[in-house]
């Protein structure tokens, strides 16, 4: 087990005669025994930041620490580290079970040894059916979780893991998510999880690096990255139905300021809101208002900070609902109980807790 | 109805399909069966002008080239064709052992490392085969002279490396390119070097691929004709210029030239048969599933 830490980090390559930069200048320390996620859309670096702590690519600046070593220029096998990659990597002529101890096999184990973790990783990703077999004849979520399996059966300082899930179904996704998180719990193993589902992503870590255009937007806990996100990026790629984001400008005084919409529809008093950040803002400021759908409720004709919109779209998904309401200019999503008859048109009031709404500077997107 | 029109419309198909395959079939081995009944036929047997289905079938030709014939004082020279033959052996798989040797690497190494002017360096191996051999053949021809290569062994595998490398390097590059590189690299991670990494992993998965290139490889070298007959003289001609020693100024020997054909195809129709399963699963690779 160890730390792993990235300093400065920067991987360029050719595409077609362009430089393109696909990790930029990268600083990240991911602590000894922590689960961390690096989360954000395809073509973010996250993989290509993960390689490059693998030694699969090799970086083109900067440094790469696992423990004490600087382990950047090492070849990938001298660095301790176990990979399961996402397209499984398995080889085609082995059993499942030889495929899962051939990386033991290097390390001189006792038979013993070897098959009583083999049994032991084997049932905890429900494979233990399947060891006899040829990869060929697996699906690909099976595949997938021998090819997490040899990843987790190795001895190394850092655990890497390249989207391990994607190919599993839903339910099952969700199961092994839970019980890699409790193996991590019993055994505190350094792990790097790549991912671009946000879910998987706030379900699994300790903390998270939100990545984007090979930058590292933000590095917090789920929570921190959920409601103190650091710019308008994260704010909208974490959460489900993604964050509302509305422009404008401040109004008032600093000590009862208001929010008014470009349109000038709709305006909101800011309270002395608990996520305000260390900048000060000034009257007649631009801003970019964020409030997440669950802050928003459908209010029962009430009266007080109930704004009223008209319907736009309303879809009723079972256990909640997601309702688009029009107000102006501007459109705005919330979430509201399932099973409502909203028709679109219809005049509907909302309610927006003051409380959790987060303004962005529009010209940088960071929060202020 | 429609199902019975379909059903109907599949037979058709198939009818056509079976009778397309007939006719190609027909056209590839009538030649070869109308040789194959030369060889069994006595001198007379071959001239006649209404050419004979039913004839007494013979192994005299066979005996004639295998065994030799009687001269006169009684003795039985050793035949040049299996002298030829033997040349054939020796140079073809001289040649296919030396492009295995050194075209499997190289056509690893073109398939995953990055090396500068990569595609120009695959684009010139292949450029081996642009131009009829008989267009460089005089200056190889005078470059052999002066080297001593004329006539010889090493020089005659040199040689038919135009033929067979060129092959092996591009076939065999498309099989490595097909292994998901990922298992490369899974195995790296394991503390493999990039040598172990090419025998242990890469080589067992190609296997297939490797067994149908080396036969094709094989086929095209046993075949080739104008390198032996520039290159060679009679200790190394191989047996495609030997059969012309069966034509001669007073009379060609149809009877034993036709059964040294069939000796001479012999070699490519046991490989064949015996790694077929290797021949098709390898032309079908690619179906590592990743």
């Amino acid at each position: 087990m160890a730390e792993v830490r990235l300093e400065g980090v920067r991987k360029e390559f050719l595409s077609g005669g362009k430089k393109v930069t696909a990790v930029r200048d990268v600083d990240l320390r991911c602590r000894d025994g922590e689960i961390m996620v690096f989360l954000g859309p395809s073509g973010c670096g996250k993989t290509t930041t993960m390689r490059l702590i693998a030694g699969l690519e090799s970086a083109s600046a900067g440094e790469i620490h696992i423990g004490e070593r600087r382990v950047d220029g090492l070849e990938p096998g001298k660095r301790r580290v176990a990979l399961a990659f996402e397209n499984y990597a398995l080889y085609p002529p082995l059993t499942v079970k030889e495929n899962i101890v051939f990386p033991l096999r290097a390390s001189m184990r006792s038979p013993a040894e070897i098959e009583s973790r083999l049994s032991e990783i084997a049932s905890l990703l429900e494979i233990d059916q399947v060891l006899e077999r040829k990869p060929g004849q697996l699906g690909g979520g099976q595949q997938q979780m021998v090819s997490l399996a040899r990843c987790l059966i190795r001895d190394a300082d850092v655990y890497l893991m390249d989207e391990p899930l994607s190919h599993l179904d839903s339910d099952q996704r969700v199961k092994v998510r839970a019980r890699l998180r409790a193996l991590h719990d019993r055994t505190r193993r350094t792990m790097i999880y790549v991912t671009h589902d946000q879910l998987e992503g706030l379900a699994l870590a300790d903390r998270i690096a939100v990545m984007n255009g090979g930058q590292v937007q933000q590095v917090d806990t789920p929570d921190g990255v959920y409601s103190r996100p650091a710019n308008t990026f994260v704010a909208g790629f974490v959460g489900e139905p993604p964050m509302n984001f509305l422009a404008g400008r401040l109004e008032g005084d600093g000590a009862a300021p208001s929010f008014l919409s470009e349109d000038g529809s709709l305006r909101l008093p800011i309270g002395p809101a608990p996520f305000s950040g260390p900048r000060t803002i000034l009257p007649g400021q631009p801003v970019t208002l964020g409030i997440r759908p669950e802050h928003i409720r459908l209010a029962g004709g009430q009266p007080g900070d109930a704004l009223e919109a008209s319907v736009e779209v309303y879809e009723s998904l079972g256990e909640e609902g997601v309702l688009e309401v029009r107000r102006g200019r501007n459109v705005l999503t919330l979430l509201t109980k399932p099973g409502l008859s909203l028709k679109r048109g219809q005049p509907v009031e909302i309610g927006p807790d003051v409380q959790k709404i987060i303004l962005f500077d529009p010209r940088t997107g960071e929060r202020l | 109805m429609s199902s019975r029109r379909e059903l109907l419309g599949s037979v058709t198909r198939k009818a056509l399909i079976y009778a397309g395959l007939a006719v190609m079939l027909a056209l590839a081995l009538a030649p070869i069966v109308w040789i194959f009944l030369i060889s069994l036929k006595t001198d007379k047997d071959i001239i006649a002008s209404v050419p004979r289905i039913v004839f007494t079938p013979t192994l005299e030709n066979y005996k004639a080239i295998l065994i030799g014939v009687k001269s006169a004082g009684g003795e039985t020279a050793r035949p040049e064709f299996v002298h030829y033959f033997l040349n054939s052996l020796i140079i073809t798989s001289g040649a296919v052992l030396v492009s295995l040797l050194a075209g499997v690497p190289a056509a690893y190494a073109l398939a995953r490392f990055k090396i500068k002017l990569k595609e120009n360096i695959a684009f010139t191996f292949l450029s081996f085969r642009f131009a009829p051999e008989i267009a460089v053949i005089i200056p190889i021809f005078v470059i052999y002279r002066s080297l001593g290569l004329y006539n010889t062994y090493v020089g005659m595998i040199l040689v038919y490396q135009l033929v067979t490398l060129p092959l092996i390097i591009w076939l065999m590059r498309g099989y490595f390119e097909d292994i998901p590189e990922s298992i490369e690299q899974a195995a790296r991670l394991d503390g493999y070097s990039r040598f172990a990494i090419f025998r242990k992993i890469c080589l067992p998965l190609v296997k297939p691929g490797l067994a149908s290139t080396a036969i094709l490889a094989f086929i095209f070298a046993w075949n080739n004709f104008i390198f032996g007959l520039v290159l060679g003289a009679k200790e190394t001609f191989p047996v495609t210029v030997g059969m012309l020693g069966f034509i001669s100024y007073e009379s060609v020997l149809w009877g034993q030239m036709a059964a040294a054909s069939m000796v001479t195809i012999l070699p490519e129709i046991v490989i064949a048969l015996f790694i077929q399963k290797y021949l098709v699963r390898g032309l079908s690779f690619g179906a590592v599933r990743g």
